[in-house]
């Protein structure tokens, strides 16, 4: 039974300071690589490289594995070597003014344009009016309106003289022109009208009836007057204007010969000035009144001058390489641009310059960084993403609209070409979730860069992992760590993984760690960050994290849960889980029992009976009727009826770690020896009794440990745990632990077999089979079978008394 | 020689000559602190000719032809005489003028004559053609010139701004009348006389001078204009706000038509004790 003991340096694997090779990390280089995540390099590596349609990059890995500062570090670094995507402006469609225009222009060439039509536009306001008042023009305009009105005017006066002929007048009515028969001057009276002969009225009837005749046919005519003096002013104008514009413009022209998209742009201002000339001026006209208040500059209507702006939606003028954009919120508006409104005096109003850039459009030439989860949160927004990836163009458009909710009439802005690399970063099961469910999820992202959670710690990697203490150190402007707490911190970094032979790469929790020992450091006035600061760190996350294990140890302590740790008993072992919280896991010790009687050779998990066990724990238990079936009377029936259960247990019980201790629970209850209470086990078991590795076994050990040491009388020198032999290499337990194995007054036992563990539980030999297949006497085994015998031929003779009767 | 300008009487009607009139007689009663008389009339031949059986107008803008009735005449126009009534209202109101509004009911010429002898000036639109200005306009505008015994203030839309005041002297009394009121509208203005006389004469000049000297106002002389076409030349040269002429300057005699082209309004003065002259002196 000693040889299973474990020595006490086999509990922990402590990393000595004398071991690293320097005094503190302000002598180690800064570290270029990333650590331990080689794998995932080579990937997103690759990713950035190839531009082909849908490599896109998916970065997968722990939270707090550091992806996110991975990815931004390499993706920064490539994107600093390569071009300076494009400018691109949103400018007024003279042909269709809902669809603004999307110009491409050379980075930093967007905002030139701008000023250079805001300086057009400030010249067309004073050089348009000018030209439009002066002498010149007026005079020309006059002819125009004064050959109208003459034409208009002899019309109706060889009219009215005509009537005046046939002693009639042509009269101005409210509404119109109307004929009215004169005698003396005057306008016949309807009583002295009635009077006439009847020949005279018929003769006046038809002399008005002839005139209205050519007073409709004048009337028809004056439209056609009228559209011909405004054709005549219209031309006139543009002649003026385009005197004018056309200097101006060509000026411009002059700066982006290079560029047809922007002259052909400028093409269409220049003939939209001449066309609306008679707009310059109005500016100033109109003082915007709202019941007698000026309104604000917003409320305004927005001036006709607008449509000349320039709407740069992307300036990469400041860039020197590619963009790279980390979007937080990832929206659907804040990845694929908003067309906003202004309320004006209630009612929505747009117009291009309302266009707003989305991180596609930031982004576009270099790389957009994602968060997959806060992406896949957002309504539609992922679905945006893909359907811009696919079409590789990004439309801005309302989401109502995208989803055909809205029927209204908005602006439909020219889509921009898409050739942005998009990195999601995200968790393994939403990476494995979307390839499973979106079909479209594997065509546009091609590569996964799997972020590792651990690494090995042999020499190598360690002074990576110092390497990358220093680097951060340095980085943070925190103090540099000494020896003492780099080892202190190689050794948490294990416990992290679990392994004593690995190491953590969740590096963002280990910088926390160090972020708080160096908070400690400068609060104890030390140098650099030493051992007892960051163990100082590790007790202390501990301890505030430790709220509900110590009400648990408390109502163990107390007797409210029951767990023994000193005695035997029949039937009755300790087992041990571990409780997840959060970041926080601890092990507890937990009572088990088994009762056994006559019956039809089943295992109860009454933990299952009632819904509270899960399946691989159900599992655990069928296994032990294979066990028992397969060790014990092969030649008799299996006439057992056993029940387990978790004593105390009222939340459920997961995993298959205990299934080793109700084995020894079951045997005991079988044999009738008692089992040690002052030990616990851990472990599951196969059908051939081998011991199985499990998880959490540092905690385990700890959280037995913890109950034995705070009992009355502390440690009694008999007490332990016992744990699979696969375990050993696992274990990383706390000092405390470690110097009581040391000193003989706390055990930890690693068993590969179950006859190794009924040996150290029981004190009796398990037992093996000799030559004629029998069990020494007194062994565990032998008492085991004995009973089981005895149950089936009791069960037999039962079966037989009853066929006889 | 008084200049007391106590009513000034403005023709109201529904064209846009009549609210340039409007607009500038309020700013002349303010600038001499009269009172502004608004005049609307029911037409006599308009109401009769709604009675007969021939009574049919043709839209101005739908050139449909609509019968006429008395009833649909009468609302029509009274409530243009209340649209009137209001704005000459608003205008008095804002010019901070006393003001009345007359409504007549017959002919035109002779309820505005009437109503003429009762006021200093008449303002109204300038005289023009048929297809462009208001209702009866150039007639009315002919016959009030020929029958009133007070001066005219002749508009037309769309005058371009200026603030000198420019007076054509002949020496005549209608001409020291348009004289006295020149003065008076440059000085409440504070705006600069230009006085143009009719001719060379030493005699005319040198009593301009001493008028000139006695009216303590800023006053340039001009050259003589020798025809309507030069007196155009000059308002425009000395950016006239308001010509003010004599109604018997022979520079205007035949042109009534093409006042419009001064460009400016235009004030025909009348002396208090000349007869009024004919209708045929007027055409």
């Amino acid at each position: 039974m000693e040889d299973l003991k474990l020595a006490a340096g086999q509990l922990f694997t402590p990393c000595p300071p004398e071991s690293l090779e320097f005094e503190t990390t302000e002598s180690l280089a800064d570290l270029e690589e990333i650590v331990g995540q080689e794998r995932a390099l080579e990937a997103i590596r690759f990713g950035m490289r190839i531009r082909a349609k849908g490599f896109n990059l998916y970065a997968l890995g722990e939270s707090g594995s550091g992806r996110h500062s991975v990815v931004e570090q390499l993706v920064r670094a490539q994107a600093a070597d390569e071009a300076v995507p494009s400018d691109y402006c949103y400018v007024f469609n003279f042909q269709s003014p809902n669809e603004p225009r999307a110009l491409k222009l050379p980075a930093g060439r967007g905002r030139s344009l701008k000023a250079d039509m805001h300086q057009l536009v400030e010249e067309l306001k004073s050089v348009v009016p000018q030209a439009l008042e002066s002498d010149e023009y007026r005079a020309r305009r006059q002819e125009f309106e004064d050959v109208f009105r003459e034409q208009q005017g002899k019309a109706f006066e060889a009219l009215q003289s005509e009537a005046e002929a046939q002693h009639v007048r042509l009269l101005r009515t409210p509404a119109g022109f109307a004929f009215a028969p004169v005698k003396n001057g005057e306008v016949i009276d309807p009583e002295a009208y009635n009077r006439l002969p009847e020949t005279e009225q018929q003769e006046i009837e038809r002399t008005v009836a002839g005139l209205q005749e050519k007073l409709d046919d004048l009337i028809q005519q004056l439209p056609r007057w009228r559209r011909e003096m405004q054709h005549a002013i219209r031309d006139l104008n543009r002649d003026v204007v385009m005197s004018v514009v056309g200097q101006l413009v060509a000026e411009i022209r002059g700066q982006y010969a290079e560029l047809p998209e922007v002259l052909s742009y400028l093409d269409g201002i220049q003939a939209d000035i001449v066309d609306h000339a008679d707009q310059f001026g109005r500016e100033e006209e109109s003082m915007p009144m709202l019941a007698g208040m000026l309104m604000g500059e917003k409320e305004q209507s927005a001036p006709f001058m607008n449509r000349y702006q320039v709407n740069v939606l992307i300036d990469n003028g400041d860039l020197t390489g590619a963009p790279v954009v980390i979007l937080d919120n990832p929206t659907f508006p804040n990845l694929v641009g908003a067309v906003e409104h202004q309320v004006q005096l209630g009612a929505l109003v747009t117009d291009f310059t309302m266009v707003r850039a989305g991180a596609l459009h930031e982004a576009n030439g270099g790389y957009l960084i994602l968060d997959a989860r806060k992406l896949l949160l957002q309504p539609y927004a992922w679905e945006g993403l893909k359907r811009m990836l696919r079409s590789r163009e990004i439309h801005t458009e309302p989401l109502g609209q995208a989803l055909s909710l809205m029927s209204t009439v908005s602006l439909e802005p020219e889509r921009i070409p898409l050739d942005a690399k998009v990195v999601l970063v995200g968790d393994r099961y939403l990476y494995y979730m979307l390839c499973q469910y979106d079909e479209e999820f594997n065509d546009l992202f091609k590569v996964a860069a799997d972020f590792d959670d651990q690494m090995t710690r042999d020499p190598t990697d360690t002074r990576a992992f110092a390497g990358f203490l220093a680097t951060f150190a340095r980085r943070e402007g925190i103090k540099p760590l000494d020896a003492g707490a780099v080892g202190r911190l190689v050794e948490h970094a294990s416990r992290m993984a679990d392994d004593s032979e690995k190491l953590s790469t969740r590096f963002g929790r280990i910088s926390d760690i160090v972020r708080e020992a160096d908070f400690r450091a400068r609060q104890a006035g030390n140098g650099a960050i030493t051992a007892a600061d960051v163990q100082g760190t590790i007790d202390a996350r501990e301890f505030r994290h430790a709220r509900i294990r110590e009400r648990l140890l408390e109502s163990t302590l107390r007797g409210t849960l029951m767990v023994s740790t000193t005695g035997t008993a029949v039937g009755q072992i300790n087992g041990l889980s571990v409780m997840q919280l959060g970041d926080h896991a601890f092990g507890h010790p937990t009572r088990i029992t088994a009762r056994v009687r006559m019956g039809k050779g089943q295992v109860v998990d009454i933990e299952r009976e009632v819904d509270l066990g899960g399946p691989i724990h159900s599992k655990g238990v069928m296994i032990l009727s294979g066990y028992l079936a397969g060790r014990y009377c092969q030649d008799l029936p299996l006439t057992l009826q056993a029940s387990l259960v978790f004593e105390q247990s009222y939340g459920g019980v997961e995993g298959d770690s205990a299934s080793a201790a109700e084995l020894f629970a079951l045997l005991s209850a079988l044999s009738g020896v008692p089992l040690k209470q002052s030990l616990a086990v851990t472990g599951s078991i196969n059908q051939l009794g081998r011991i199985q590795p499990i998880g959490g076994v540092n905690e385990k050990i700890e959280g037995f440990f913890d109950l034995c040491s705070r009992r009355d009388g502390g440690l009694t020198g008999d007490q332990g745990v016992v744990i699979p032999a696969a375990n050993v290499k696992h274990l990383c337990l706390k000092q405390a632990v470690v110097d009581a194995a040391g000193e003989g007054r706390f055990h930890v036992f690693a068993i590969e077999t179950a006859d190794q563990g009924l040996a150290v539980l029981t004190g009796l030999e398990a037992g093996e089979l000799d030559g004629a297949g029998n069990y020494p006497a007194g062994t565990v085994n032998q008492l085991i079978e004995t009973r089981l015998a005895a149950m089936a031929e009791t069960a037999m003779k039962r079966s037989r008394e009853l066929g006889e009767s | 020689m008084s200049t007391v300008i106590r009513r000034i009487l403005v023709a109201l009607d529904e064209s846009p000559h009549s609210r340039a009139a409007l607009e500038e007689a309020a700013e002349l009663a303010a600038g001499l602190q009269a009172e502004l008389m608004g005049m609307f009339v029911l037409d006599a031949d308009l109401l009769r000719l709604s009675g007969l059986p021939v009574g049919r107008e043709t839209g101005l803008t739908s050139a449909r032809r609509r019968a006429l009735d008395p009833v649909s005449m009468e609302r029509a126009l009274r409530v243009q005489a209340e649209t009137a009534r209001q704005a000459l209202e608003a205008i008095a109101r804002r010019h901070r003028l006393q003001s009345s509004f007359l409504l007549g009911r017959g002919s035109v010429t002779a309820e505005l004559s009437e109503a003429a002898s009762r006021a200093d000036i008449v303002a109204m639109g300038m005289i023009g053609h048929m297809g462009q200005a208001g209702r009866h306009l150039g007639s009315t505008t002919r016959q009030i010139r020929a029958h009133s015994h007070c001066s005219l203030l002749l508009l037309a839309p769309g005058h371009r701004p200026g603030n000198r005041v420019v007076a054509v002297c002949t020496g005549s009394a209608d001409s020291d009348r348009g004289f006295d009121l020149a003065v008076e509208l440059a000085r409440r203005r504070r705006a600069e006389l230009v006085i143009l006389p009719c001719s060379d004469d030493p005699a005319l000049r040198e009593t301009l001078s001493s008028r000139v000297a006695e009216s303590g106002v800023e006053v340039l002389i001009g050259a003589a204009p020798s025809g309507f076409d030069e007196l155009i030349a000059s308002v425009r040269t000395y950016a006239g706000g308001l010509l003010v002429v004599g109604q018997d300057c022979a520079l205007i005699q035949g042109h009534d038509d093409e006042l419009d082209r001064l460009g400016c309004p235009v004030l025909l003065a009348y002396a208090l004790d000349s007869s009024p002259p004919t209708a045929g002196e007027s055409d």
